[in-house]
């Protein structure tokens, strides 16, 4: 009984933990087009329904180039994700993280949020630019040992795919010497 | 006798040009030789002159918005573009990333491995993978030499001078202090007029489509998610065309929607490619979550 209980509460909190993240992420869009709505995110699966041309929807999560989506109507599916357009910029909440790390860096004075603005960069900026060389002995400090790189590669599991790139017809990447090529090469 | 003939008839020319404005082609000579300038040879521009161009472009635009100067952000950056570039077809470039402080969203290559991305586009992205497909975007047209293609080929190819390829060291020599102003000025005068031209006007349509169409090959290449590409173009094609912090990215290059269009073609190629996001390292170092 006791078991059964524990089961059944660590259910719901899994449903709701599930729903609130589907909620966190939530973006808005519309369908460019009219569009076959699937019960899986691939071509050859059933299909549950059609959206709308201009038709609002929730955007779940992606998969691939799919966008998990539903409707007012409660129709829950994949679309293409190219059948899609955002509705909206979402104002994350970690952009205060961002403007933290501007302000640490630059002292906090005359600036930088996005809203309130670090200055842009358009046309007239340029014309009025100076070329700045000590910025390029700046740019040049911030080299990365091979060391490191390869540490960086290997935790974020990046492994390299066959696919031909332009004017590229070298299958490893030039950064992995022989022995570290064993385990990341697709 | 048939020296001096020689010598005057040189003089002739020489005079002509600056008195009347005499061109080669569509080199105005005439305007070069009254101003001094050493002609370039834009068909024989060797791997270390694409270098010092590009780091020459490069301080241009580091002068018109400086780097943020936080190590931890611009290593973070140097090591995914890094690992892209490697992957590319000019892995021994002298590769170099950085992020420039400026709300505008918009990203740029210079020649010979000079990647900048702004602090602007850095905040509307929320994974690795979304920042490695600017990142490729940028590479391919290091990689494609597409910005001297520009200058070969468009009206900048009589803005070309020997100043653009050489170090502000190197042009001013060994001069006295005065001289040496006078030359830093000349060079600084030549390089920043470039850069404005190249970077203001963009680079051709089909240069932009083919850095969308390799950039995403070379994401997935590198194995990251390719669809982060798409995801990136959605992202701004969701924000206002009259954004004033999108003005110069919709100046110089095709609509997101144009871009998106052309990719489509692309996803037959990619469509079981599973790659990875990294958001999560992304939002710790970019977004100090």
């Amino acid at each position: 009984m006791k078991f059964k209980l524990l089961f059944i509460l660590s259910t719901i909190f899994l449903q709701n933990l599930v729903l609130f993240q589907l909620k966190a992420e939530v973006r808005a869009g519309v369908l460019v087009h009219k569009s076959k709505v699937f019960i899986e995110p691939r071509q050859q699966s059933q299909m549950v329904g059609t959206l709308n041309a201009n038709e609002a929807i929730d955007i779940h999560r992606r998969q691939r180039a799919w966008y998990h989506v539903s409707n007012d109507d409660e129709l829950l599916g994949w679309v293409k994700m190219l059948d899609v357009r955002f509705s909206g910029v979402i104002k994350r909440a970690s952009e205060t993280g961002v403007a933290n790390l501007l302000s640490s860096v630059t002292g906090g004075s005359d600036l930088p949020t996005v809203s309130t603005g670090v200055r842009g960069f358009d046309e007239e900026d340029l014309k009025k630019a100076k070329a700045n060389v000590k910025q390029i002995e700046l740019l040049n400090s911030y080299i990365i040992k091979k060391e490191s790189l390869l540490d960086f590669i290997y935790e974020g599991r990046l492994v390299v795919n066959h696919i031909t790139v332009k004017g590229n017809t070298v299958k490893e990447s030039a950064v992995l010497d022989d022995e570290n090529k064993q385990g990341v090469i697709k | 006798m048939r020296t001096v003939f020689i010598c005057i008839f040189i003089s002739i020319i020489f005079a002509s040009c600056q008195t009347t404005g005499l061109k080669i082609g569509s080199l105005d000579v005439g305007k070069l030789v009254n101003q001094g300038v050493a002609l370039w040879d834009v068909n024989n521009i060797d791997e270390k002159q694409e270098i010092q161009f590009g780091q020459n472009m490069s301080a241009v635009l580091l002068g018109t918005r400086p780097l943020v100067e936080n190590e931890k952000l611009n290593e973070y950056v140097n090591k995914v573009g890094l690992w892209l570039a490697s992957n590319s077809a000019r892995p021994n470039l002298p590769w170099r990333f950085g992020v420039i402080n400026s709300s505008a969203i918009n990203a740029f290559a210079a020649p010979g491995g000079f990647i900048f991305i702004t602090s602007g586009m850095l905040m509307q992205l929320v994974n690795e993978a979304q920042l490695a497909g600017v990142l490729a975007h940028e590479i391919i047209h290091v990689v494609e030499q597409h910005h001297l293609n520009a200058i070969k080929s468009g009206t900048m190819r009589g803005a070309l001078t020997q100043a653009l390829f050489i170090s502000a060291d190197a042009y001013q020599g060994n001069n006295k202090t005065n001289k040496k102003d006078r030359e830093y000025s000349a060079w600084a005068k030549k390089v920043t007029g470039m850069a404005q031209n190249l970077y203001s006007k963009g680079l051709d349509r089909n240069d932009e489509f083919s850095a969308d169409k390799y950039g995403i090959r070379l994401l997935a290449k590198s194995g990251y998610d390719p669809f982060a590409y798409l995801e990136n173009l959605q992202l701004l094609e969701a924000i206002s065309p009259n954004d004033a912090s999108l003005a110069l990215m919709y100046k110089t290059h095709p609509t997101p929607t144009e871009r998106l269009q052309v990719l489509n073609k692309q996803l037959l190629l990619l469509e079981n490619i599973e790659g990875e996001l990294l958001e999560s390292r992304f939002r710790t170092t970019v977004l100090n979550d």
